[in-house]
């Protein structure tokens, strides 16, 4: 199978699963009720709560709707949010991407630190610091985002008061696009303490993985051989076998990317800041359907995408790996 | 005609004195991977806390000083509000007047009934669903490996929000099938994998030149070999379980009848624990969480080592 073939049914593969995902979101939403109820005053008369249910397409069977929204999934038109009355889109893609600012950068210094250290841990196997470094790694990974988040709003935000005690901008800020918000100085002020969070759990993956992936390497001749040539310790360990090991971390790292959005949603709440997963939770409690489901496949379409291009990396950076 | 066996029949006695033979073996290997699991550091700090942590929970009632549920109100009828930590009061108490100590002590069953429950589900399921696969092959495993696929695209903790407001609220077992209901993905995905590899092997050629049925093969030739698989997957589940449950409790999506250690922290939330400064509130529960999941994954070091044999120290 060439690389083209695998990548075309891989895509195939991810439609269906996609496919699959919307109509289980589908039929669970679907399952709670009508959710206009919630959203209109006792004084509505049941004419006029018909006609609201019509306006936003819920008297229509089951399976109307289910076309509806299959047609919906290809066309991105979401229809209109219950609570915010707008388009859909217009209220999850800005949230969407304050998520983004902070998943990014925390998941960047998560695996370039963790992989760095994994090496260090896999070098001084035997020693007592590999012991020290691989229990933190473990305390890394045990450790709830939003609890730590929650410690450190408590020691920098109100013991200390160095940093801002949640949000994206201070209270009454008018600001009106993201390019805006990257020059403000203070936007990054509010993003330290959210990603510091996130950074030490989402570390102990990568720190984890490169060890074990490093121990397998360096039993390989090729790294014998470069002893033998006189390489120093440093020289064999980052420059040779690092990066054969990084291989399995290259792909974990596309695939945790897709994953963090879902897992911030806690962060997002300790720090109330407007991203796409406490947006998909609020929505959820406000029974507001357009924008939950919008944000959930959203979450999901991004979990697919990058679980794809971690197969396709892994095929292409590895010469061995049969497809 | 499949009802022709070419073997002699065995007698009772024979079946009687296989069948403790296989036991013995079984226990000699189950020895065996205790001793690797043992004999590595981690695992063993790993096992002194658990340990510490099953007393905590047995003996829950004589630890605790307080009943978690009841105010702490003195004989002149003040509440202990938001008091600092003491002798009396080892992590203080809410601002509600509730003891937080015994909150966490009470909590370790909580969490007890939680983890162990959850990764008896997540391994059986999950071993199950892998074995099938993997061994029948074809359509089956086609069809199981593509409900794993959908179970690996949905975003982890948003979906078991969902599963839980459309079940009405959450309770522990509402919880707990919702966590499980996602995490059986790992064991299925990898013991799937391990059971094709050992299937290529001469010993099940040999198992079936021999006679050995299709069940036989599963159940005494690759079921044991997977089994520190299971094991594995089934005590990162614990962690999973715990970490996930704080978090859905943190939001407000906990069990109301229950005192987990994410209830605690929820209610230092709701009730501004980190504005006024009651970090005795929120510091023990997490710490409890920490070192709970800590251990399991300590103890899953161990295990890990008899899975993959090149991590051992020799």
């Amino acid at each position: 199978m060439t690389l083209r073939r695998f990548v075309g049914k891989r895509i195939v593969g991810i439609l269906f699963t996609y496919l699959i995902v919307a109509t289980i979101i589908f039929f669970l939403f679907r399952s709670v009720g009508s959710p206009i109820g919630l959203h209109i005053g006792e004084n509505v008369s049941p004419e006029e709560l018909a006609a609201i249910e019509a306006a936003f397409g819920l008297n229509q069977p089951w399976y109307v709707q289910y076309g509806e929204f299959l047609t919906s999934l290809f066309v991105l038109e979401w229809g209109t949010s219950f609570y915010y009355s707008e388009a859909t889109t217009g209220v999850v893609i800005p949230r969407l991407i304050n998520s983004l600012f902070l998943t990014i950068p925390a998941i960047l210094f998560a695996y370039v630190f963790g992989a760095v250290f994994g090496v260090f841990l896999a070098w001084k196997r035997g020693q007592p610091i590999e012991r020290v470094g691989l229990g933190v790694g473990i305390l890394f990974r045990s450790t709830p985002r939003f609890w730590v988040g929650l410690v450190l709003l408590f020691v920098f935000g109100v013991t200390l008061a160095l940093f801002p005690l949640g949000g994206i901008m201070p209270a009454g800020t008018q600001w009106t696009n993201h390019t805006e918000l990257l020059t403000r100085p203070v936007f990054y002020h509010h993003l330290v303490l959210p990603i510091l969070s996130m950074t030490f759990y989402l570390m102990g993956l990568p720190l984890l993985l490169m060890r074990t992936s490093m121990l397998e390497e360096i039993n390989e001749d090729y790294v014998d051989i470069v002893r033998a040539k006189g390489g120093s310790e440093r020289y064999v360990m980052y420059k040779h076998a690092a990066r054969n090991a990084l291989l399995p971390v290259t792909t974990a790292f596309a695939i945790a990317l897709g994953y963090s959005m879902g897992g911030n949603v806690l962060v997002e709440t300790v720090f109330n800041y407007p991203g796409i997963g406490r947006l998909m939770v609020d929505s959820v409690f406000r029974a507001d359907f357009p924008v939950a489901q919008f944000a959930f496949l959203t979450m999901a379409a991004v979990i697919l995408v990058m679980n794809l291009i971690a197969d396709v990396a892994y095929a292409f950076l590895d010469p061995r790996v049969r497809y | 005609m499949a009802t022709e066996n070419p073997l002699p029949r065995l007698r009772d006695s024979d079946r009687i004195q296989r069948f403790a033979e296989s036991l013995q073996y079984q226990s000699v290997r189950a020895r065996e991977v205790g001793g690797i699991i043992v004999s590595n550091d981690m695992a063993k700090v790993g096992l002194v806390i658990m340990a510490v942590f099953v007393l905590t929970a047995i003996f829950a009632p004589q630890i605790a000083p307080h009943d978690p549920q009841e105010r702490v109100i003195l004989d002149d009828g003040t509440w202990v509000k938001s008091h600092p930590p003491s002798l009396e009061y080892p992590f203080g108490t809410t601002s509600t007047a509730h003891p937080i100590f015994s909150q966490v002590v009470y909590g370790t069953r909580v969490a007890f009934f939680m983890g162990l429950l959850t990764s008896a589900i997540v391994g059986g399921f999950g071993t199950v669903v892998g074995l099938v696969a993997g061994f029948y092959g074809g359509r089956t495993e086609n069809v199981l490996m593509r409900i794993v696929d959908v179970a690996f695209g949905v975003p982890f903790l948003p979906f078991i929000i969902v599963l839980i407001m459309v079940a009405g609220g959450g309770s522990i077992l509402n919880m707990i099938i919702a966590i499980s209901l996602i995490t059986w993905r790992n064991t299925a995905r990898v013991i799937r994998a391990e059971v094709v590899s050992i299937k290529e092997q001469p010993m099940i050629d040999a198992a079936r030149a021999s006679g050995a049925s299709n069940r036989r093969i599963v159940f005494y030739h690759i079921f044991p070999k997977v089994l520190p698989i299971t094991l594995l997957y089934s005590i990162f589940a614990i962690g999973w379980v715990i970490i996930a449950e704080a978090g859905l409790s943190f939001i407000g999506l906990g069990d109301p009848e229950v005192i987990s250690w994410g209830k605690t922290l929820n209610m230092a939330h709701v009730n501004q624990a980190l504005s006024n400064e009651l970090w005795f509130w929120f510091v023990p529960p997490g710490a409890a969480i920490v070192l709970f999941v800590m251990s399991a994954y300590l103890i899953a070091q161990g295990v890990e080592e008899v899975v993959n044999p090149q991590l051992r120290e020799y």
